[in-house]
């Protein structure tokens, strides 16, 4: 049985009956009197077999080594510079690399209950045999494919703005919550995926679900919506979206049905025009039941001679004032290109 | 009066140059924060749905550097850093260190960097 120095299972057992020393010796297994250790901010590598509860080296930025032989319930390496784990690290529940930007790869048949990855942008695939109940996988923008034998036994898949992604494996599930947001590159789920609690599709490059899916709760970026909002809405009308009493819900309704035709159904306001370099500019402003008014400037591209809307702050009244803040400037004085194209 | 006098008197505003939704000024220095971070992919902006990008036509002519939240910046050693897009006009920046930011909108619960 090996045990690290701060582990007393073997001290502990000294003396005792045959029994007891097989009882303590267990406990040391299964890390319930290992104690935790977190690294100090000058760290550069762990060291070889540690046994810990809990190993967190996220106050460590310049840790760049992980030693091998490593066991324990929580290893967090959040921010450190590591580029690769070694395959033999044992970690119980949760492994945290959130924002390893020099992250590459992580271990062959890794097992773990949460997998925590957010932000590692150098990740460009998960090793195979990954078998987990949780992975946070939000903004692994490098993530081109997720394995095909990667398996998440009901449990939540996050994948939101991983750009890179086109699909996901057909034989993954169930899910209880999978999250796709963002991901503008998936256009369909598999089609006999399971998911038991709900699907997040905001900004997806989804256009439907699945008929097995239909009835699922759906969210648009954490908001919950329906499946008329997500993907039919068109069918919306600026009435009905004004009358939409939930202010969170009110705004993604307005932003599928489209700012531009919502400001026109809905008749808006014109609070100040004028024109510029591309062409016309109008300040629209519609008032919201229990919500700050929205207030958007309209303006044509001069390159492009693209008709765009831009949501500004509800105390700004002119197109200047409008325009000066989208490119950064609380003073539109403040605000004078010299060249635009 | 005294104000109109300062007006008359202060130095002249800064380049602006703006292609689409980006902007770009002088600045003094680059942060260091900034200066730990180059970014070798010579990309100051890119549309997530269009797949456009606003790019250094050749990354030799310039270093472009991140970390510093929305903002990047970049150090032109050459005579000219030609900065690209598929729908806008070339710009092209004289030597000297430069800050690149891009458009913002407002929403109620935060400020969101415009995404084509």
């Amino acid at each position: 049985m090996s045990r690290s120095g701060n582990v007393t299972a073997g001290e502990a057992a000294a003396g005792r009956a045959p029994l007891e020393q097989t009882v303590a010796a267990r406990r040391a297994e299964f890390g319930e009197i290992l104690r935790p250790l977190t690294l100090a901010a000058d760290a550069t590598e762990t060291g070889d077999g540690l046994r810990v509860s809990r190993l967190d080296a996220s106050k460590a930025p310049n840790l760049a080594t992980v030693g091998r032989g490593i066991h324990c319930r929580e290893l967090i390496l959040a921010g450190t510079a590591i580029a690769t784990l070694p395959d033999d690290v044992q970690v119980v529940q949760r492994l945290d690399v959130s924002a390893c930007s020099r992250l590459k790869r992580l271990p062959d048949n890794l097992k773990v209950g949460q997998l925590v990855a957010r932000d590692c942008v150098a990740l460009a695939a998960l090793p195979a045999g990954l078998r987990v109940s949780y992975l946070d996988l939000t903004g692994c923008t490098a993530l081109a494919a997720l394995p095909a034998d990667l398996v998440i036994r009901n449990g939540r898949l996050s994948l939101r703005g991983c750009v890179r992604l086109t699909a996901l494996p057909p034989g993954i599930g169930p899910l209880a919550q999978l999250d796709l947001s963002g991901c503008l590159n998936i256009t369909a789920v598999p089609p006999t995926l399971t998911v038991t609690a709900w699907i997040d599709v905001g900004g997806s490059g989804l256009t439907a679900l699945p008929p097995d899916l239909a009835g699922i709760a759906i969210r648009w970026r954490g908001v919950p919506i329906d499946a008329r909002i997500a993907f039919r809405p068109e069918t919306l009308d600026a009435r009905e979206i004004l009358a939409e009493p939930n202010a969170e819900r009110r705004r993604v309704m307005m932003e599928r049905f489209g700012l531009d035709r919502f400001m026109r159904d809905a008749k808006a306001q014109v609070l100040d025009q004028d024109r510029d370099a591309g062409g016309p500019r109008r300040l629209l402003r519609i008032e919201l039941p229990g919500d700050e008014p929205l207030v958007c400037v309209s303006v044509v591209c001069p390159s492009t001679r693209r008709q765009y809307m831009l949501r500004v702050p509800p105390s700004i009244e002119t197109c200047r004032q409008a325009v000066a803040w989208t490119a950064g400037f609380d003073n539109p004085d403040d605000y004078r290109p010299t060249v635009e194209t | 009066m005294l104000f109109g006098f300062w007006r008359r008197t202060k130095t002249p505003d800064p380049q602006l140059w703006r292609q689409g939704d980006i902007f770009i000024t002088p600045v003094e220095s680059i942060p260091d924060a900034a200066r730990a971070s180059p970014l070798r992919h010579g990309i100051l902006a890119h549309g997530e749905l269009t797949g456009h990008s606003h790019r250094l036509d050749d990354s030799t002519t310039a270093t472009l550097f991140g970390g510093a939240g929305h903002e990047l910046f970049l150090d032109v050693r050459s005579d000219g850093a030609r900065i690209v897009h598929q729908e806008h006009g070339a710009i092209v920046l004289p030597m000297g260190l430069y800050r690149v930011w891009r458009q913002r909108e407002y929403t109620p619960q935060d400020i969101r960097i415009v995404r084509d």
